[in-house]
């Protein structure tokens, strides 16, 4: 896998090569997350596809001295995926079934819980539990402060963790 | 230390961090704070399982075209040519890439587009710039700033990325050099890191300028392009002792010789001046104030005329360039800028200072 300071010092040259094994590499997992995150597949991949345009096209919109390139990807598609949820309540209210995951196999109670929390929290937990993101990348891909994060995800997960007792 | 308190901490603990001693202490021995570290592990095992689960092996495959200029090659060429050479530069005091020359005006006048966002940028006390961008128009979507602040010199850049209803998403980049000698360039922001930011127009941004602080955007909505942005006075009517060159062209004989697109240099005092390179002809210096070895330019509104080596020589501008009617232009026909600067015409500003030339 290359890293990031690679990847990112070969897109202002147009290498697609190099891009694209970056984008092969990260996309199912930013995919995963925006499905939890918006709730629809389909919308999860027009996400994902802008977020990478954005960054083939602005790469120096990155600076490495402020986190990983793959936290500044998240980050991007945190705020798309903000962008695409003003976008939807303010033209349709969707229902509650619709802002979960969807086309997911899993059904456990936990899914179920996680479903309930609001986008914030969903997007934290994810970021934490399934990316393995750090505190330092936590606080960059969603511009808080570090502090905000530790409490945040406390919050979060005992809202997960009272969800998840209820439906036990 | 009770359990409430140390909640949070076991939160923080299951991440790896490290917490305070009597919250450490009161985790090891509390049993309630040990199942919600357990449940914290549980939750967090089944999300990761949910993942894996939902994971897809293979993603549709993209095609990735090399990246195209955002800027218009009209543009890109304006801003290429933008350098201010680095004279005895104490107190630079204005130069602004204008992204409404005469030219561009007219167009987007024609094309009858709106949304523009005019910010006023204000990187210290007293010291405020005019910077309009058009959500209609990428070729008027940037604007960029060199110029002395807290005695040193401040380059920025403002993209505008995108408009999401009544904001709009910025991009900015700024830099900040020493005084000293050598030349200013905008081109030395490209490899500035760029921020985004997203600013609704009425209320206060606050951008990072690294080595300067906080740097205040206020800004409004406006139905036009304006057809002059830039520093301070907007007045048809220059201030006091200003030398506004807006947009040059120069013309030798019947001749067009030289065309800053886009770019102007204000000063505001008497003891300084606005130099202009034009390749192949040199670097000309206009000054309020008599200068040893300069000739005098007889200035009509927007025009100066002058004469150099018996040549005559028009200077055209975008607006009328000083009250006086008379100004001091000294040319250096054999002026050589750096090899890679020699091919554009530049404009820039500083202190008439002699000793440097």
């Amino acid at each position: 896998m290359a890293g990031d300071r690679e990847v990112w010092g070969k897109m202002p040259s147009g290498d697609a090569e190099s891009f694209d094994v970056f984008y092969r590499e990260t996309a199912p997992r930013l995919q995963a997350f925006l499905r939890q995150i918006v709730g629809s597949r389909e919308a999860a991949e027009d996400i994902a596809h802008e977020t990478y345009i954005r960054l083939w096209t602005r790469p120096h919109a990155f600076d490495p001295q402020r986190g990983t390139l793959r936290a500044y990807l998240f980050g991007i598609a945190r705020k798309r995926a903000a962008d695409w949820w003003r976008t939807q309540t303010s033209t349709e209210s969707l229902d509650e079934d619709a802002a979960g995951p969807c086309n997911t196999e899993i059904d456990s109670a936990v899914s179920d819980a996680f479903r309930r929390l609001p986008e914030q929290q969903r997007t934290l937990l994810w970021l934490r539990e399934v990316e393995g993101q750090s505190y330092a990348e936590l606080s960059q891909i969603l511009e808080i402060p570090i502090g905000t994060v530790r409490s945040r995800l406390f919050a979060a997960r005992e809202a997960l963790r009272a969800v998840w007792q209820q439906k036990r | 230390m009770t359990c409430n308190e140390a909640a949070q901490f076991v939160s923080a603990l299951y991440d790896g961090e490290v917490v305070p001693a009597g919250a450490a202490e009161h985790v090891r021995t509390c049993e309630g704070c040990q199942a919600r570290l357990r449940s914290y592990s549980e939750l967090g095992m089944e999300l990761r399982r949910m993942a894996s689960a939902d994971l897809v092996a293979e993603v549709a495959p993209r095609t990735w075209n090399k990246p195209q200029p955002a800027l218009s090659s009209w543009w890109h060429r304006g801003w290429q040519s933008m350098r201010i050479p680095r004279l005895a530069l104490v107190t630079l005091l204005t130069i602004i890439l204008v992204l409404g020359s005469a030219l561009a005006v007219v167009t987007v006048r024609a094309h009858g587009h709106g949304d523009v966002v005019m910010l006023k940028v204000t990187p210290a006390p007293g010291v405020s710039n005019l910077c309009a961008l058009s959500t209609q128009d990428k070729k008027w979507g940037q604007c960029a700033f060199i110029g002395g602040v807290n005695h040193q010199i401040l380059s920025y850049q403002i993209n505008l990325i995108g408009k999401d209803k009544d904001r709009v998403e910025l991009g900015f980049r700024s830099r900040l050099d020493p005084v000293g000698g050598g030349t200013y360039t905008l081109a030395a922001l490209e490899s500035a890191p760029e921020r985004q930011y997203w600013f609704e127009p009425g209320e206060t941004l606050q951008l990072d300028a690294p080595g300067l602080g906080q740097i205040e955007v206020t800004g409004e909505w406006m139905d036009h392009m304006p057809a002059v942005v830039g520093t301070g006075n907007h007045d048809l009517d220059p201030g006091a002792n200003e030398l506004r060159i807006m947009l040059p062209m120069l013309l030798h004989g019947k001749q067009v010789i030289g065309d800053v697109e886009g770019g102007s240099a204000t000063v505001l005092k008497a003891d300084q001046e606005v130099i202009l390179y034009m390749p192949g002809y040199g670097l000309f210096h206009f000054s309020l104030s008599p200068v040893a070895g300069a000739v005098r330019g007889d200035v009509r509104f927007n025009k100066i005329s002058f004469e150099s080596g018996g040549e005559s020589y028009v200077l055209v501008t975008g607006a009328p360039i000083t009250r006086s009617e008379q100004v001091w232009v000294l040319r250096e026909p054999n002026y050589k800028p750096s090899p890679d600067e020699a091919s554009s015409a530049f404009i820039g500003s500083g202190e008439t200072n002699q000793a440097t030339r």
